[in-house]
């Protein structure tokens, strides 16, 4: 149970990191390649949301032992 | 040149799909399922190919050009939750499946409430929301080759062209072949994108400093609202909400999760899916937007296609042949999905249980072949003539299926879930749909979201408010 509240809570935040609209108004600041800096902000997003899945389906995934092995 | 490219792409996946065919049986199971024995590294091809459709290489590209980079934020990482779906709707499903040996969603969605009703609606609103975005397919193959032949294919002679070819590989190998020729389709995609991407900047000297000249000459373009403000938070919520919760309920996705050999291969699935839409999503949305800098002006449908004009003019015809084959890989892998879906539903969900309850699964495959070809000239038959541009099409059917979410959730997870809840559900949810489109409801009654959000909330109210006192004693 605290697992699976503790997980919520990850891709939750990460939801919530994805609608960062208190940043909105601040001047756009280009990066490498003259792509926006926020852009990269939510590549590096995306890449923690694998992690985590990863993480997720390693330790916490119930229904990968429902009654079958793991591979 | 280009076509010799298109001959040889046409060419090796009709030979994939043949390979399929010669590796299958004439069961239910192996024709609409792979009989359920799909790996890892196939079934997340599978999974990119089969979502990431015409709208990723036209619809992208043309909301690049029309809002900016701003499309990139939504789509990503509204995508990329998907991934989290894998794992709640996705493990769960695969589960049921091989337990009930459901092949359709609304089988599994039927037996576990025991409603006929319910399994007949949600087949239903499957159907309805399917088709029009099955005809998307048909319409950006039909533009492309209409593009790259200058016009000497017809748009819609090239769309029925296409479709007949990939209905044949259908037809002939069932899931097993959609799957196999999904692998080089999706690989093509990533590759021929990446290759896109490089060469156009290349052309315009450079990709930063494409990008600043875009930047430049239009820096809205550049903005987290988008051009002309076209992002609110609340909309930007919206679409945040909408690709997780509507794309498990596509048919050709939903089916997909009863294939996985195990559960490893779903999370093998669930894990690289942010990883695609992290890097590969980029390229079409900043071909848009450095659409402006050679074809300044163009409005509506005609920004849609903006991806193969820039190629046109910007990239040698042998790339820009493989280009538009990518293009095309991503119409077909869609496409293919989607009709094996529908044909399996029907002939499971509504040819045996209309006809007689004793059809052999040699004869479901058979009606399976057949219905396969049916829905394909439906499909072109709208296509013929396309209603407004692809956002609004794709929009339409994502919120019309999303409504099945709650419902699906419910009856996955929550044992106090009772049919006829669900049933109200669905009707509420879809009636709204209706209301807002028609403009039957009062201004603002979605208070500056996107009407699915309300519709949501709405229809997950209905299932809570309708739910037993105690728990259902049958397990699941």
């Amino acid at each position: 149970m605290r697992s699976s509240a503790t997980w919520s809570t990850v891709f939750l935040g990460m939801f919530i990191l994805s609608i960062d609209v208190w940043r909105w108004g601040a001047p756009v600041a280009l990066g490498p390649l003259g792509v926006p800096r926020w852009i990269y902000e939510f590549m590096g997003l995306q890449a923690a949301l694998a992690v985590a899945l990863y993480v997720f389906g390693r330790s916490a995934w119930r229904e990968r032992h429902d009654g079958e092995r793991d591979a | 040149m280009i076509y010799g490219i298109i001959a040889a792409y046409l060419t090796v996946t009709l030979a994939i799909g043949v390979l399929g065919y010669r590796r299958g049986t004439p069961t239910a199971d192996d024709y609409f399922l792979a009989d359920r024995r799909i790996g890892g590294f196939v079934l997340f091809f599978t999974l990119i190919a089969t979502n990431f459709s015409a709208f990723f290489f036209l619809g992208f590209a043309g909301a690049g050009y029309r809002v900016g980079y701003s499309y990139y934020g939504i789509m990503a990482f509204g995508t990329a939750l998907v991934g989290v779906a894998f794992y709640v709707i996705g493990g769960r499903v695969r589960r049921l499946g091989r337990r009930h040996g459901y092949i359709t969603p609304p089988e599994l969605i039927g037996h576990q409430t025991g409603s006929p009703t319910l399994k007949l609606l949600f087949l239903t609103v499957m159907v309805v929301f399917t088709v029009p975005y099955l005809a998307l397919q048909p319409i950006g193959a039909g533009y492309l080759l209409s593009q790259i032949s200058h016009g000497t294919i017809p748009q819609f002679a090239g769309a029925v062209g296409l479709t007949a070819f990939m209905v044949a590989y259908v037809f002939l190998g069932g899931m097993r072949s959609v799957a196999l020729t999904d692998v080089v389709q999706g690989v093509m995609m990533f590759a021929l994108m990446l290759a896109a991407v490089l060469v156009l900047g290349a052309a315009l000297g450079g990709i930063r400093e494409a990008n600043l000249a875009a930047q430049s000459q239009m820096p809205e373009l550049f903005s987290r609202t988008g051009r002309g403000g076209f992002f609110t938070p609340r909309i930007w919520f919206s679409y945040m909400v909408l690709w997780v919760v509507a794309v498990p309920m596509f048919p050709q996705v939903f089916t997909r999760f009863f294939v996985p050999r195990s559960p490893r291969a779903l999370r093998a699935s669930a894990t690289l899916y942010p990883i695609v839409t992290a890097t590969l999503f980029l390229g079409p949305i900043m071909i848009g937007v450095w659409g402006h800098l050679r074809f300044p002006g163009l409005e509506g449908i005609a920004a849609d296609r903006i991806l193969p004009m820039m190629m046109t003019e910007l990239a040698p015809d042998w790339l820009t042949g493989l280009v538009m084959v990518g293009a095309l890989a991503a119409f077909m892998s869609t496409m293919d999905s989607q009709l094996l879906a529908l044909s399996s539903i029907l002939t499971r969900d509504v040819y045996t249980r209309f006809t007689r309850r004793d059809v052999s699964t040699a004869e479901q495959v058979r009606v399976g072949r057949a219905l396969t070809v049916v829905l394909a000239i439906l499909g072109l038959a709208i296509a013929y003539h396309p209603p407004a541009t692809f956002v609004a099409i794709v929009t339409q059917a994502f919120t019309g299926l999303a409504v099945l979410a709650p419902t699906t959730l419910a009856v996955l997870y929550w044992p106090r879930t009772t049919a006829w809840g669900c049933v109200a559900s669905i009707l509420i949810g879809e009636g709204l749909l209706l209301g807002s489109r028609l403009q039957l409801l009062p201004p603002g009654w979605s208070m500056g979201f996107l009407p699915l959000v309300p519709i949501l909330t709405l229809c997950t109210a209905t299932i809570l408010l309708t739910g037993r006192r105690h728990p259902a004693r049958e397990p699941r």
